[in-house]
Parts: C-alpha cells; sequence; structure tokens
C-alpha cells in the first residue's frame, strides 16, 4: 500500500472497497457456489477478493473491475481446487434448494417447474460449458472478458456457449415434447442425456 | 476471432451464429470492425429464413437461461465479514484478520437480514425481525420480489412558482386544537384585481371530519389504456411473459402488464393463447405485436351534463386526471386531421397544463385558490375555476444525485437532438456540485461520451451535452448495462441513483430483448437504481403494454415529450426524490347553494362511476396527493337569478346574514396526513382534517379575470368546439382564440404558445371542413 496516503485517501479508498463490496458480493457469491461445495467456502473466496481489493488502486482497475473480481474468485477457486484435488461441484445442491423453498402459490408453479427444468438440465453439461453459460448469463460478461478470466480464447469461449445453448434447447425441447410432461420433468434424472 | 468464416458460409450449427443472436464475440460493439462484420452478417441472415429461425431459437434460449439463472439465491456477505474487509481496507498494515472459523459464518442472521432488505428496499429498513424476515423472505423469493414502491404517475403538473398576480386564498387546516374556531383566513390579497377573487369567508376548525366525501373508485379515473382490446399477438407475449415470470396474480410490479392481460384475455383464450404464444418463436410474435398494437379507442365519452343544485348539491372531481387528451388531439391536428371528439376530454386538456397557484402557507399540505366570472360561452353562467396545490417537495436537503444519461437517438433526427441537449443543459443548472452526471451514446458507436462527473466540474458537463449525437437507435440491452455500469460508479447509498433513457420512436425491441430488459431493469430496481425512459417526439404515452416498451418495475418511469418543454419538465421531475406524499384520502367536496345555484356542471368526462354527488363513503386509504402536485377543475354554474327567480331559495339570500348562504358554492377538502413509513398505521390513527371554504358569487365579465382563468376557459372551450359540445354555447373560434391569447401569461416553457398555435391549427381544419359541425341550435 502506497505509505503517502493521506487519512483522506484511505477514506476513499474504503469507501470504494464498501461500494464495491455492496453491489458486486451477491455476483460473485453466485459465481463461487458453482465454484466450490458450500456457501462458507464461497464467502471465504468471495471475502478473499475484496481483502485483495483494499490493495488495488482504484485507478489502477477503473473499466475493469468487474472482470478483476471475477479472476480473483476464478483464481482462488482453481488454488483451493488444487490444494484440495478436487474440481468444483456442480450446482445440484443449488437447484435442489431453489426447488426446495416453501411452496408458492399456485400460479407461479407452472414457471418455477420450468425454472427446475433448465437449471437441472444446465447441471447435466460439461463444467466447463456450464461456468461459460453462468459466467454470460448469470453474470452478464462478454465473450471477451469471459476469455480473459478463463485464460480460454474468445472462439473458445463462443464454442461452449454455442454447444451448450443448443444442447439445452435440444433437451428442453425433447422435455417439452408430448403428454406427461411434467411427470417426465420432476423425474428427470441430471445424468441421463438421451 | 480473426479466423470467423464468412457469414455467407454459415450453417444453422456455426458457433458464430450463436455469437451474432446474442450479439456478442465478435458482435460486441466494443470490437473494432464490428459494423462491418455485423453488417455483412445481417445480409447473410436476411437472406436465410433458416438462419434467422435458428437466431430466434437461440435467443429463446439464452433469454430462458438467463431468466432462470438470474433467480437463483441471492446471497450476501455476513456482516461480520464485510466488517472485517472494510477494518483492513481501513488498516491494511495490520495484516489480514484471522479467519475465525469460516465454517460458523453462516449464522444467517444478517445474511438474511440483507436479503430481506434487497427483496423490499426501499420501502423497508432493516427493522423487522430476522427470522420473520426470513419466513416472507423465503416466501417472496418464490413469487418473485415485489417492489412496493411507489409508481411516480408521469404527468402531473406542477404549479408555477412564480408569485401569483391576483389574489389567493389559503385556506388554513385545523390544527391540533379542534375547540378553536376562529376565522383565521389568511388572504393574500395584493392585485388590483382582487374582486375577482372569491374571498375567504370560514376557515371551520374542526378536530374530526366524520364524512369522507366521494368514492375512492370516483377519483382515482386515471387513463388507461390498458382497457383497449390487444391484439392477439400482443396478448399471447403478455401471458407468455406473465407465465415465464409468474407476475399475474401476484399483484407485483408490472401492475400495467396484468391490467392489460386481465382485461384482454378471457380464461378460455388465455389457455390457448399461451399454447400459442410457446408456439410461435418469439420473433414473430414481437413483430406482430409490433405492428398490430392499434391506437387505443376509448368509447364514446359524454360530457357530463347539468345537474340540479336543489336534488344534487355535492361534488367532487378527479384527483388524478389522465394525460393523453392533448397529445392526441396534437397528433392528430399535426397530421392535418381532426382529433376524434373521443380523444377530446376537457378535464385532462385543462390538467395538461400548470397554473400559478400559491403555495400551502405554514404547514398545510394544500391550498385551494377560486375564482369565479362569467361563462366566455354563456354569459349569464358562472365558470368557476377551481385549483388546488400541494405543497411543494423540499428542494434543500434533497439527497445527493447521480444521473446517467443514456441517448439513443436515429441520425437524422437532429431536431430531437437539440431538445434532449437544451432539456440537459437545464437539467445541469439543476443539478448541485456534489451531484453527477454522466453521458453515453446508445447506438452502433455507442460510447460513453462523459465518465460520471461531478456537477461542480460544470464546464465538463456543458461540454459533454454539446458533444452529443444522434447517432443511433436505442439498441437494447448493451446500452443500457453499460448506462447502468456508469451509474455503478457513482452510486449514492440511499441517494437518487438515475438511468435516463432518451429515445426517439425508433426503438427496436428485438425477440427476448424486451424480457431481458425487463429483467435488467428490475435488477437495477432492486439496487435502488431507477430508470426513466423519456420518449422524444414520441406523440401520446408511451404505452407500456404495448412492445417494444418494457413495463416499469416500480419506481420507473415512461414519459413521453413531444415537445423541449415536456422534455424539460420530465427530466427535472426525475431530479426530484421519489414523490413525497404530502396528504392521504384527499377528497374534494363541492356543495353548491340551492339558494345561488340553480344547475352546476363539471367541465368533464362522464366516466364509468357517476361524477356527480360523492357518497358517503368509510375513510379510505384512496387518493394521494404528492409534493408539488396541483388540480385544476371547472364548473359551469346556473345562477338561481338568471333562470328561475321564483325560486323558493332566491329569495332567502336576502334576510340571511353575511355568510354561507350567500355563497355561490362551498369547497371542503378533506385529508389526513400521510403514514410516515409506519406500515401498520392505519388510516383511523390519523385524525381526519379538512380545509374549507366559502365561495362568494361576482358577477363580471371573464374579460376581466386573471390570465389563468382565461387560460383554462380556453383551454376547455377548444375542447369544446373540438366536441362540437351542446353545451358551448355561443362560443366561436374565435372567442378561444383571444382567451388562449390574453390568457398567455409569461408561459414560460412555451406551452401555452404551443396551444395558440393548435388552436390555431384547429380552427383552419374545423372552418374549412365542409363535413360536420353544424351550428347547435
Amino acid at each position: 500500500m502506497n505509505p503517502t496516503h493521506t487519512s483522506n485517501q484511505t477514506q476513499e479508498q474504503v469507501e470504494w472497497v464498501r461500494v464495491t463490496m455492496e453491489r458486486h458480493e451477491a455476483e460473485l457469491l453466485r459465481y463461487a457456489m458453482s465454484l466450490v461445495e458450500d456457501l462458507p467456502s464461497a464467502e471465504d473466496l468471495v471475502q478473499d477478493v475484496f481483502f485483495k481489493l483494499c490493495k488495488q488502486e482504484p485507478e489502477s482497475l477503473r473499466g475493469r473491475l468487474v472482470p478483476w473480481l471475477f479472476t480473483v474468485v476464478r483464481n482462488q477457486a482453481m488454488d483451493r481446487h488444487r490444494r484440495e484435488s478436487r474440481w468444483p461441484r456442480a450446482a445440484e445442491a443449488e437447484a435442489a434448494e431453489v426447488a426446495g423453498n416453501s411452496p408458492t402459490p399456485s400460479a407461479s408453479v407452472q414457471t418455477r417447474d420450468d425454472v427446475r427444468n433448465l437449471m437441472s438440465l444446465l447441471t447435466t453439461l460439461p463444467p466447463n460449458q456450464r461456468e461459460v453459460v453462468r459466467l454470460k448469463f448469470q453474470n452478464q460478461l462478454s465473450y471477451r472478458e469471459i476469455s480473459q478470466l478463463t485464460r480460454l480464447s474468445e472462439t473458445n469461449v463462443g464454442f461452449l456457449l454455442h454447444t451448450a445453448l443448443k444442447t439445452l434447447r435440444q433437451r428442453f425441447e425433447r422435455l417439452d415434447a408430448g403428454p406427461g410432461v411434467s411427470q417426465a420433468r420432476s423425474n428427470l434424472h441430471p445424468s441421463s442425456p438421451q | 476471432m480473426k479466423s470467423t468464416p464468412s457469414p455467407a458460409d454459415w450453417t444453422p450449427d456455426s458457433p458464430e451464429l450463436t455469437a451474432f443472436a446474442l450479439k456478442d464475440g465478435p458482435f460486441d460493439p466494443s470490437v473494432p470492425g464490428w459494423a462491418e462484420h455485423r453488417a455483412a452478417a445481417e445480409q447473410a441472415v436476411a437472406l436465410s429464413a433458416l438462419l434467422r429461425a435458428e437466431i430466434g431459437e437461440i435467443r429463446r434460449i439464452a433469454d430462458d437461461v438467463e431468466t432462470d439463472l438470474t433467480r437463483e439465491a441471492i446471497h450476501r456477505l455476513s456482516a461480520d465479514r464485510r466488517e472485517a474487509v472494510l477494518a483492513y481496507a481501513r488498516n491494511p498494515e495490520r495484516g489480514l484478520p484471522r479467519r475465525s472459523s469460516a465454517r460458523s459464518s453462516q449464522d444467517g442472521n444478517s445474511g438474511w437480514h440483507r436479503f430481506w432488505s434487497v427483496l423490499t428496499r426501499p420501502a423497508m429498513g432493516y427493522s423487522l425481525a430476522a427470522a420473520t424476515a426470513l419466513s416472507i423472505g423465503l416466501a417472496l423469493w418464490n413469487a418473485w420480489p415485489s417492489e412496493p414502491g411507489p409508481s411516480p404517475a408521469v404527468a402531473i403538473l406542477s404549479g408555477g412558482s412564480n408569485a401569483p398576480a391576483e389574489a389567493s386564498l389559503s385556506i388554513s387546516a385545523d390544527r391540533s386544537t379542534p375547540t378553536q374556531a376562529t376565522a383565521t383566513a389568511t388572504a393574500t390579497a395584493t392585485a388590483a384585481d382582487a374582486p375577482l377573487i372569491a374571498q375567504p369567508r370560514e376557515d371551520i376548525l374542526r378536530g374530526e371530519s366524520p364524512r369522507a366525501w366521494g368514492s375512492p373508485g370516483r377519483l382515482t379515473g386515471s387513463s388507461t389504456p390498458s382497457e383497449s382490446p390487444e391484439s392477439p399477438a400482443s396478448v399471447a407475449a403478455l401471458v407468455a411473459q406473465v407465465k415465464r415470470y409468474g407476475l399475474a396474480p401476484s399483484a407485483d410490479s408490472a401492475d400495467v402488464l396484468s391490467g392489460s392481460v386481465t382485461s384482454a384475455a378471457r380464461p378460455a383464450a388465455e389457455l390457448a393463447q399461451k399454447s400459442q404464444a410457446r408456439q410461435a418463436t418469439p420473433a414473430t410474435s414481437a413483430i406482430q405485436a409490433k405492428t398490430s398494437a392499434p391506437r387505443p379507442r376509448a368509447q364514446t365519452t359524454r360530457e357530463i351534463p347539468f345537474q340540479s343544485a336543489a336534488t344534487t348539491p355535492r361534488s367532487t372531481f378527479s384527483l388524478k386526471p389522465g394525460n393523453t387528451s392533448y397529445p392526441q388531439i396534437r397528433k392528430a391536428l399535426q397530421e392535418g386531421q381532426l382529433p376524434s371528439p373521443d380523444a377530446v376530454r376537457l378535464e385532462e386538456l385543462l390538467n395538461y397544463f400548470s397554473y400559478d397557484y400559491p403555495a400551502p402557507s405554514g404547514s398545510d399540505p394544500v391550498s385551494a385558490q377560486v375564482e369565479v366570472a362569467d361563462s366566455p360561452w354563456s354569459p349569464d353562467h358562472r365558470l368557476v375555476k377551481i385549483g388546488l396545490q400541494a405543497r411543494p417537495a423540499p428542494t434543500a436537503g434533497r439527497p445527493r444525485a447521480n444521473m446517467v444519461v443514456l441517448v439513443g437517438l436515429s441520425p437524422g433526427s437532429s431536431a430531437r437532438l437539440s431538445w434532449a441537449q437544451r432539456s440537459l443543459q437545464a437539467l445541469i443548472d439543476a443539478l448541485d456540485g456534489p451531484d453527477s452526471l454522466a453521458l453515453l451514446i446508445d447506438g452502433p458507436q455507442g460510447r460513453i461520451i462523459l465518465p460520471p462527473t461531478a456537477a461542480a466540474d460544470r464546464g465538463s458537463l456543458i461540454r459533454g451535452v454539446g458533444a452529443l449525437r444522434a447517432e443511433g437507435a436505442p439498441r437494447g440491452l448493451e446500452g443500457l448495462r453499460r448506462a447502468y455500469a456508469l451509474a455503478d460508479q457513482r452510486h449514492v447509498p440511499g441517494g437518487i441513483n438515475r438511468v435516463v433513457w432518451i429515445v426517439d420512436g425508433e426503438f427496436s425491441a428485438e425477440a427476448g430483448t424486451r424480457e431481458a430488459l425487463e429483467l435488467l431493469i428490475r435488477e437495477q430496481t432492486e439496487w435502488g437504481v431507477l430508470l426513466s425512459v423519456l420518449g422524444l417526439g414520441v406523440e401520446g404515452p408511451l404505452e407500456p403494454s404495448s412492445p417494444p416498451w418494457m413495463p416499469p418495475p416500480g419506481g420507473s418511469t415512461y414519459a413521453s415529450a413531444a415537445t423541449p418543454a415536456e422534455a424539460l419538465a420530465v427530466l427535472r421531475r426525475e431530479l426530484q426524490p421519489t414523490p413525497t406524499t404530502v396528504a392521504e384520502n384527499v377528497t374534494v367536496d363541492v356543495r353548491f347553494n340551492p339558494a345561488r345555484v340553480d344547475q352546476w356542471r363539471l367541465l368533464s368526462q362522464e366516466s364509468r362511476e357517476s361524477a356527480t354527488a360523492p357518497k358517503a363513503s368509510p375513510t379510505h386509504s384512496g387518493v394521494q396527493i404528492d409534493a408539488g402536485q396541483s388540480i385544476t377543475a371547472l364548473y359551469e354554474i346556473v345562477p338561481t337569478r338568471s333562470t328561475d327567480s321564483t325560486r323558493p331559495g332566491s329569495g332567502s339570500e336576502l334576510a340571511a346574514p353575511a355568510g354561507s348562504s350567500s355563497d355561490l358554492l362551498n369547497l371542503e377538502v378533506g385529508y389526513r396526513s400521510p403514514a410516515n413509513g409506519r406500515v401498520q398505521d392505519s388510516a383511523e390513527s390519523r385524525p381526519a382534517r379538512s380545509l374549507q371554504m366559502g365561495v362568494a358569487d361576482v358577477s363580471r365579465s371573464s374579460d376581466a379575470a386573471t390570465a389563468d382563468y382565461k387560460f383554462a376557459a380556453a383551454v376547455v372551450g377548444y375542447g369544446l368546439m373540438l366536441r362540437d359540445s351542446p353545451f358551448k354555447g355561443d362560443l366561436t373560434w374565435e372567442k378561444v382564440q383571444t382567451l388562449a391569447e390574453e390568457g398567455q401569461g409569461p408561459d414560460r416553457e412555451g406551452y401555452r404558445a404551443e396551444f395558440l398555435q393548435l388552436v390555431r391549427k384547429a380552427r383552419g381544419l374545423q372552418e374549412g371542413s365542409v363535413q360536420g359541425f353544424k351550428p347547435k341550435e
């Protein structure tokens, strides 16, 4: 940290960290949850990101704050994975959590079913596709930003997304077709591609 | 992606097609050469129905995925973790804190607490018990978080601010001392034409008003374009949307949306359309909806006829008049046509304009002003102008503002651009030093013109506004995302964080965009960043129910501005924090004195409910008045003497003491103080209060009336002429024009001058037209 920081600058720095945290902790936690096993671990990851942020100059991250945050989360998750030699678990539990919440008014049941279906279909994708889909559609990152933080080429990101969407579409349409759909939906096994 | 195959070689399975559909990768507008790339791709896609269908499918699944992913549970860091980070930021030399048992940090209370606050922001604070928050939060999450914030009405005209040129009445409300019954009328009669104005007779101070005037249904008659039948395609799209978001029954953000659906779709049809919506590709349904949504046509409306004061002595008027009539008329005239009489709604015309009313004195929330003169079209009648003015919003102490303006105007709309620039310059004038403004241009060359800049740096702001260009119609998501990102940079917690999206009519929502937009807006609204969409040069309201305009989640607004003055008014309003309610349960009761009034008529269209006598109704949490709001109503009165001198009541005035019996009418405005955020505060726990005033009869020519009075008479007279109203008496276009000319007043924003032009235009059209408009006997 720059030792010449005046208290004023410190004040600004703290404010910057506070606002950044306020704005981005939720999306970072979502992303982290898709990379690690549980909420406490995800919170660890995200908290560490903000510790690292404290040492950054706001100027140095201008215009690339969000990709930077995601990159740090990802790198730390990779480190953790290396340490524990486990690839991040997928989002089954999350999906179950969403599905298992308290009952809702009947009007939205249909929508909920769709969510569950798509979420469970998402878990059938390979991890790299799943991650790219999340970054693109949940965190609204661009191909380029995803490419920067995953160190894949942009072409590769495009390919993964394309494949993922196509697969999801095909599987979703298969679910959607014909009577007895709701039965099939709720009993869907995540690993049944056919 | 240098090695991208030429779009001509694309197949439905090309990854590039996905990138194109998502407008990302090589089609990301920040990539150099993007525009040419896109042009080539569009050409290839235009030639292939197969590719187009595929793009629709890709966008649809992408949209579904996005929708579902963004609805996943939201977690936040626990309070102790956040505090640890901030402590470290304050003093990094101390080193990283030791992580105290990460596993136990799931204690949840603070996390849920925060979660709850996100769901309910901005209506509630952190005051609810975490346990309650947990259960309600879960339920809400499942039903999609509702946004209970008030949705600001678009067309509330606020009164002018300069000193009134006439005598004014300020009626004082009763205070905490019901025993006191002194007349404390505060007449600030200063001007020469003071006698024209009704003088305050009495201020009746009462502790409790046992009566509530007017029924809530009657008084909430705002214009609802959603009542018109929707085209099947748009209904299908709406139903699909309702289905997707589960919106319909959970009275949540999209009140407009659910309004349309419930009024337009019957259950059986809904089912059919649901499946239809599922089948149709979003591309086609969006296109159909866009092209086939006709202008809503109201059913034939009648003006309210005269009522006998003997049998119907009481009246009320709407405190929330609609705002569509005047723009509709203007549009018709500009197209060289006379408007349909149904489009002419007198009370809406009247309230399109603002009039100078005195601000309430002291702590009164509302002031009333009444002016009486002979009717310009029936000289033996009186025309009574009643104006209510709510206390203005406090300007000092406004929270800090963080404004981001996204300009998406099609090339060629340079006139609109210059309006936008003029309006933005006025906006800059209204900003204080610590406020910030950012400017972006939407469109193909979308770019940031001015990063968030403190208003103290006025020069940069002005230069930024000057550098704006009309470079392209809004393209939906990208520009708005960028705007929100800029708003992020200067986010003011608890302040005014607002993105103003200036568009013209050229917005082309692509398939799926609408829903993604809505999600984006909803999310940002939860964060406290509100959106205002300002349609420049768009005639009539941006109809939220018809594509491409998405329904605004709570706190966001739409407004259209067909003139620069309107644009300015909208921008100024957006700088205000959420409108503060100054009075609730507001009721207006006009009681005519049968001794003085033979017949009366409210110059207004008949609404569905009887617009005449207010029914005594139990207390209701109905109509609110927001800070700065003003409402104007005109009554035409047939005095007893001029029509029937033998009426039994007419003689009594001579014997009556100077007091109420010689009054023409009595005006009472009942209200309750706003609930001040106390959620469970019942209406009953706040005492009802009222303002009362008696209005004396005066007979004098309208020639001697104030400018505001003449202008109001001109506006309503204009409506009568356009409707060829049976009540127009001996009114002529000549007379309307004279009144409008004499009623120009200061006209600081040019509204009245524009009106005068429209009078000339209508006159020319009507006098030139052969058919119709036979003179009435």
